[in-house]
């Protein structure tokens, strides 16, 4: 052995040593895996479910939403999560933004997933978990960029209005026999010189859902419930003539239907500027198992 | 080192001489603007110039058809983009078509074909339908097929099928294969729409287009959500998009005994799937050159681009007489978003001149889409 090989081996040690002490100074991170499903008054739903109320019976046409900054709330502190790129749901390749859809066929398909596990690291442990908070929408900073160049899923046209207003944040779509009802949120109020150019600065309205779940019990599936917004719908009396009648909330706040249902949703839709407000009572815990 | 080289250099001379450029091998460049991301293309047919090349002189050659009366483009002319003005097309023998020829604009892009079909997604196999449909009779090669297939044996085309599927004989799945990729390579991105968004000139579109194309895409008029994306219809996808969507809509066009019925000759996707919910739906097709391929809709039923906007205004159409009366706009399958809305007269033109602007002067004038001499195939 010679005097630069005796060098070498003499430290690895020393290297092994700082590599401990710096590994020593990460924190450790947790792998959690939010479950979200969609339900009806604690039943879940799926394509083919019919979802019976007082004054119809609805079939679930899409759901479908963008989710980013979960935050992860132990000991008194939010601590941010990074999300695990997956295929479904999909996970934009920065690790910030995910898509949950349900997109039913019109055979009613009933395999098509509607519960999602979104999966994210966390310095926190699964049980030591006493709240999460995220948004529902897409950060402005990616939300009026050319979708043809964005990356899946931000590149979907489905989930596109116009570089303007940007992406549909939350896009539910139920039809029964006689009145569909078609539910579209995302920003509005956004200034730009043409609906095909991006917005520079902040909507009005940027109607992104700030969501927090308190009181966490682990194990737990995060549930979105219908059972508010459709009876909102059994409400509802007709302002369109029969002909064209339509329950159409495509974040326009002008319509009672529409302000009722934002501020469900945690939009205050009677407010000049829209505000995001808690989502606790929609999007509530139930302690069960995670599938 | 010279040493080494030199023979390292004669093999690799040696070995070029033995690997001519195989013309067959060269990739097609579809020179789409620099955020238009290319279609998808079959595995088993990729696209090479030869083939595109080998396809524009079948799609222009009316050896194609039986009786040597009609082409490919007797139907879809580029004037037209690729569209043609009849209500109704007529095949080779003089039969009537139940459709209106669709226009054949980044039809790449598709991610189904034909008016209503859900199961035929690659053009490959469309193109089956125009050659051997009896049903009506098209190109009518049916029961000619030795006939129609010897007169591509000329030295020209012989010679041109050589560079495209070499060692590959002259058969119909190489014609098919040859048309698909010459209708794939038929892309339009160069109407002052795209100069307006892909390269970002501002002066591309008039204030009378620019606010056409806000009203197009709010919410007020829903236009985008069927005609969205980059292609203007919903069905489009591309290279880098994993959706797998294939839509088609009921506009309220018919309403025959206020049942939701079409006319019998055409009930579109019904007819393929049986499924009584899927009665008169039709994929939304692009709206790109659409000032150029009128009549519209499946059957060519409307004239002008202001009856179209009239239409969907109304949230259907209501016809009050003839064997087609019922009202459109109470048709019970009718799409959610064909609600109608208020329009002035002003928003109107408005909303045509952006209709106008996606017209691509550079796609219906494009001399390596249009009829080549044909002498060159003919071995004359």
């Amino acid at each position: 052995m010679n005097t630069h090989q005796r060098t070498i081996v003499y430290s690895i040690p020393g290297l092994l040593l700082v590599l401990a002490l710096l590994s020593a100074c990460s924190p450790r991170q947790y792998e959690h895996s939010l479950t979200f499903q969609l339900q009806y008054n604690d039943q879940e739903i799926h394509c083919d479910t019919p979802i019976k109320t007082n004054s119809a019976q609805w079939s679930l046409q899409r759901w479908q939403l963008y989710l980013y900054g979960v935050e992860i709330h132990h000991n008194q502190q939010w601590r941010s999560a990074q999300l695990i790129p997956t295929q479904t749901p999909q996970v934009t390749s920065d690790d910030r933004i995910a898509l949950l859809s349900v997109i039913c066929k019109q055979s009613a398909d009933p395999q098509t997933q509607t519960t999602f596990n979104v999966r994210l690291l966390s310095s926190v442990a699964p049980d030591a978990v006493d709240a999460i908070r995220f948004t529902v929408g897409v950060p402005f900073d990616r939300n009026h960029q050319n979708p043809l160049t964005q990356t899946a899923p931000l590149n979907r046209p489905d989930m596109f209005w116009v570089w303007q207003t940007g992406h549909k944040f939350l896009r539910l779509e139920l039809t029964n026999q006689s009145t569909p009802f078609i539910f579209h949120l995302g920003s509005t109020g956004c200034a730009s010189a043409s609906a095909l150019r991006p917005a520079v600065e902040k909507c009005k309205n940027p109607n992104r859902i700030a969501v927090q779940l308190d009181n966490i019990k682990h194990p737990s599936i995060l549930v979105f419930d219908l059972a508010t917004i459709l009876e909102k719908l059994d409400n509802k009396t007709t302002t369109r003539d029969e002909t064209n009648d339509t329950h159409n909330c495509l974040a326009t706040p002008d319509a009672p239907l529409c302000q009722d249902i934002l501020s469900t949703l945690g939009v205050n839709a009677s407010q000049t500027a829209f505000y995001a407000r808690p989502l606790t009572r929609r999007v509530t815990l139930n302690q069960s198992t995670q599938p | 080192m010279l040493q080494k080289i030199i023979p390292l250099l004669l093999l690799l001379a040696h070995l070029s001489a033995c690997h001519p450029l195989d013309e067959s091998r060269i990739p097609y460049d579809w020179q789409l603007p620099d955020d238009v991301p290319a279609p998808k293309t079959p595995d088993n047919n990729p696209m090479t110039a030869a083939k595109v090349a080998l396809g524009r002189h079948i799609f222009y050659d009316t050896n194609l058809s039986a009786n040597q009366q009609q082409a490919c483009s007797s139907c879809h002319i580029q004037a037209n983009a690729f569209a043609e003005p009849k209500t109704t097309s007529e095949g080779s023998t003089g039969e009537k078509h139940r459709r209106n020829a669709s226009a054949l604009i980044n039809v790449a892009y598709n991610q189904t074909l034909t008016w209503a079909h859900d199961s035929i997604t690659d053009i490959e196999t469309l193109i089956l339908l125009p050659l051997f449909g009896e049903s009506p009779i098209e190109m009518g090669i049916t029961g000619n097929e030795d006939q129609v297939l010897a007169r591509f044996q000329t030295e020209r085309y012989q010679a041109q099928f050589a560079e495209a599927f070499p060692g590959e004989p002259i058969d119909f799945a190489a014609i098919a294969k040859a048309l698909a990729c010459f209708v794939r390579s038929l892309t339009s991105f160069d109407s002052p729409f795209d100069r307006y968004v892909f390269a970002g000139d501002d002066s591309a579109l008039s204030a009378s287009a620019i606010r056409g194309m806000d009203l197009f895409f709010s919410e007020k008029l829903e236009c985008d959500h069927c005609h969205g994306n980059f292609n203007f219809s919903e069905s489009s996808t591309h290279e880098n998009l994993t959706l797998n969507e294939k839509p088609f809509h009921n506009i309220g066009l018919y309403n025959l005994n206020n049942n939701g019925a079409y006319p019998a000759s055409d009930n579109g996707l019904y007819d393929i799937t049986l499924n009584p919910n899927d009665r008169g739906r039709f994929r939304a097709p692009t709206l790109r050159n659409i000032a150029l391929t009128a009549p519209y809709m499946h059957d060519g039923s409307i004239n002008t681009l202001e009856a179209v906007i009239d239409l969907y205004a109304a949230g259907g159409r209501t016809i009050t007489e003839g064997e087609n009366q019922g009202d459109g706009r109470k048709n019970p399958l009718k799409n959610a978003f064909i609600a109608g809305f208020d329009i002035t007269d002003q928003e109107k033109q408005d909303l045509i001149a952006f209709l106008n602007a996606l017209t691509d002067t550079t796609f219906i004038t494009n001399p390596t889409f249009g009829a080549p001499d044909q002498s060159a195939t003919s071995g004359q």
